[in-house]
């Protein structure tokens, strides 16, 4: 992904070259968002679910579930993006 | 047979602290407190998990599902899996700013990019007024775990012994020992929580249905009040977390800033022994076993239902993830008062100094752990209150804002009173945390002070992301 946008930059001016390598703003609502809503702003809702899921209470097995989803969340950001950034070489 | 076990692994525990030092026989103070920003993916994310997952975890996360249910597990488990994402973003920026700066501790920070001794001070100053109770909690959690084994030995002796420990570990290398330590600390409480928590879950099979007599943890739900402490607690936390002062220290360990942002992706999974913890919690409860504190829940649980040797792996388990996270503490106070409080010590000085603090802290815990216990309880619960107060400083050294200094430690010192004096007054907003309250003060603050001067000439390091390829 990085190599196809510094064909894009090479022959452009500053201000053009900045837009285009700009962190693309679907990373924090990917990495941050999602888990925030779905872990603390769902809390008020999820407590109103009564059951169990595999024997844990219903919001107990959602927190438990994102543990994993969080992980995947940041995956994306990290493959799809982030791993291909210059700065972060090293 | 306990007995062995648990002393044979608090040998190899040396032993590998004597390893860390392999290579590193003459340490300058900048390898001693961050191992000269060399660790790479595995110790950084070895010393970051071992210092997260404390003998408080351990003990704590049953202790509290125990006594109140889901409204503690909801809290205590969302604003840990949360601070990972915004460690995703903030940690690295954090770390670049270190590697501008050179920094060995947050303050160092505060003191490059505000250019005042005050901040400077005010910050290690307040890092370190809520850094204190930790000591003392380790040793507490420590002496629940030993107590169960019954040993004839007065408690004195027993946080000694773990204080001298913990200080050969940091006298011998630095940030290395526990860094290093922790590999073996977090292997050994991963079996330890798994083998409990399965023998939980198996016991459970043969206990009678108790959801009708009130004795299942499902049945204790949060009220409205605890569902808005809930989620203002976790927003709080989850920034503190990331600025806590030992956490920025470890995050210079780091060689890059790619090593810290992966790690930060592993980090969740490694909550999932968090399942197993509530196993252990449910079945205290519902077998209604008899337990002098709800803290006793998981040694009791482990002492019911695991074979002799294993329940030596356990309390070593325990007592490493007190001890680990007590060096980790020591190495984050040491060089706030050695470096940033005593100005002008040479390097060899800050070493020295920084072992002088670390021996007095442990003394000063062992005291309290002996003898005022209740008050660092209570201190404990500030502990975020006070640590995430630095945010809006961070936050504008990030963003390379220009801020007048004695708005700076305005914003710190309003923030502090404001939440403490809201918790101490026991004064009810609707369930909001306190420190949030606190928090958000200090960044009006800061904002004003911000206004009044203009933006510097620099990159913000919130926007290197976006500087194209050199």
């Amino acid at each position: 992904m990085v190599k196809a946008v510094s064909r894009t930059i090479a022959p452009q001016g500053t201000a053009r070259r900045r837009r285009d390598v700009r962190a693309p703003l679907w990373r924090i609502p990917v990495g941050v968002g999602l888990p925030f809503v779905a872990v603390d702003l769902a809390l008020p809702l999820l407590d109103r679910v009564g059951g169990t899921v595999l024997g844990f209470p219903t919001v107990v097995f959602w927190l438990f579930a994102w543990f994993v989803l969080t992980s995947v969340c940041l995956s994306a950001v990290w493959f799809l993006h982030d791993r291909h950034r210059a700065d972060e070489a090293g | 047979m306990a007995t062995v076990t648990f002393c044979l692994v608090i040998l190899l525990s040396l032993a590998i602290a004597l390893y860390s030092r392999r290579g590193h026989h003459h340490q300058g103070s900048r390898d001693f407190f961050v191992a000269s920003g060399q660790f790479g993916g595995v110790l950084l994310f070895f010393l970051a998990v071992g210092e997260t997952y404390s003998i408080g975890s351990v003990l704590g996360f049953p202790a509290g599902t125990f006594s109140h249910g889901t409204a503690f597990v909801i809290w205590f488990l969302s604003y840990i899996v949360l601070a990972y994402p915004v460690g995703y973003f903030l940690n690295p920026w954090i770390w670049q700013a270190g590697r501008d700066h050179n920094a060995i501790t947050m303050a160092d920070l505060f003191r490059h990019h505000f250019g005042s001794r005050a901040v400077e001070v005010a910050m290690a100053l307040n890092a370190i007024l809520f850094l204190i109770p930790f000591g003392d909690l380790q040793f507490t959690g420590l002496l629940a775990v030993l107590q169960g084994f019954g040993w004839p030995v007065p408690t004195v002796v027993i946080t000694t012994v773990a204080a001298v420990t913990a200080f050969f570990w940091v006298a011998l290398s630095g940030i290395r020992a526990p860094a290093y330590v922790s590999i073996l600390k977090d292997v050994m409480m991963i079996v330890a929580v798994v083998a409990a928590g399965v023998a939980a879950l198996l016991a459970s099979g043969h206990l009678p249905d108790v959801r009708q007599a009130g004795q299942d943890i499902a049945q204790i739900r949060p009220t409205g009040r605890e569902e808005a402490f809930a989620m203002s607690t976790v927003v709080l936390q989850a920034i503190g977390f990331c600025v806590a002062p030992q956490t920025i220290a470890f995050l210079f360990t780091g060689r890059s800033r790619r090593i810290v942002r992966r790690n930060q992706i592993l980090m969740p999974l490694y909550m999932l022994m968090f399942p197993f913890l509530y196993w252990v919690a449910d079945y205290a409860r519902r077998s209604g076993m008899p337990l002098h504190a709800p803290n006793d829940a998981f040694m009791a649980v482990s002492l019911a239902l695991l074979p002799g040797w294993m329940d030596g792996l356990v309390a070593a388990a325990c007592a490493l993830s007190a001890l680990v996270v007590l060096a980790g503490i020591c190495l984050a106070i040491g060089p706030l008062v050695s470096h940033n409080l005593l100005h002008g010590l040479s390097d060899r000085q800050q070493r020295y100094g920084a072992q002088i603090v670390i021996a007095v802290y442990l003394l000063f815990s062992i005291v309290s752990a002996a003898h005022a216990s209740g008050v660092m309880i209570k201190f404990n619960t500030m502990y975020y209150f006070g640590v995430t107060q630095v945010a809006p400083g961070i936050f504008a050294i990030l963003a390379a804002r220009a801020v007048s200094p004695a708005a700076v430690v305005a914003g710190l010192v309003a923030g502090d009173l404001l939440s403490v004096g809201l918790y101490l007054g026991d004064i009810d907003l609707g369930g909001i945390n306190p420190g949030l309250v606190g928090l958000v003060t200090n960044a009006a603050i800061l904002w004003g002070g911000s206004r009044l001067l203009p933006s510097r000439a620099l990159v913000p390091i919130l926007r290197r992301d976006e500087m194209p390829r050199q």
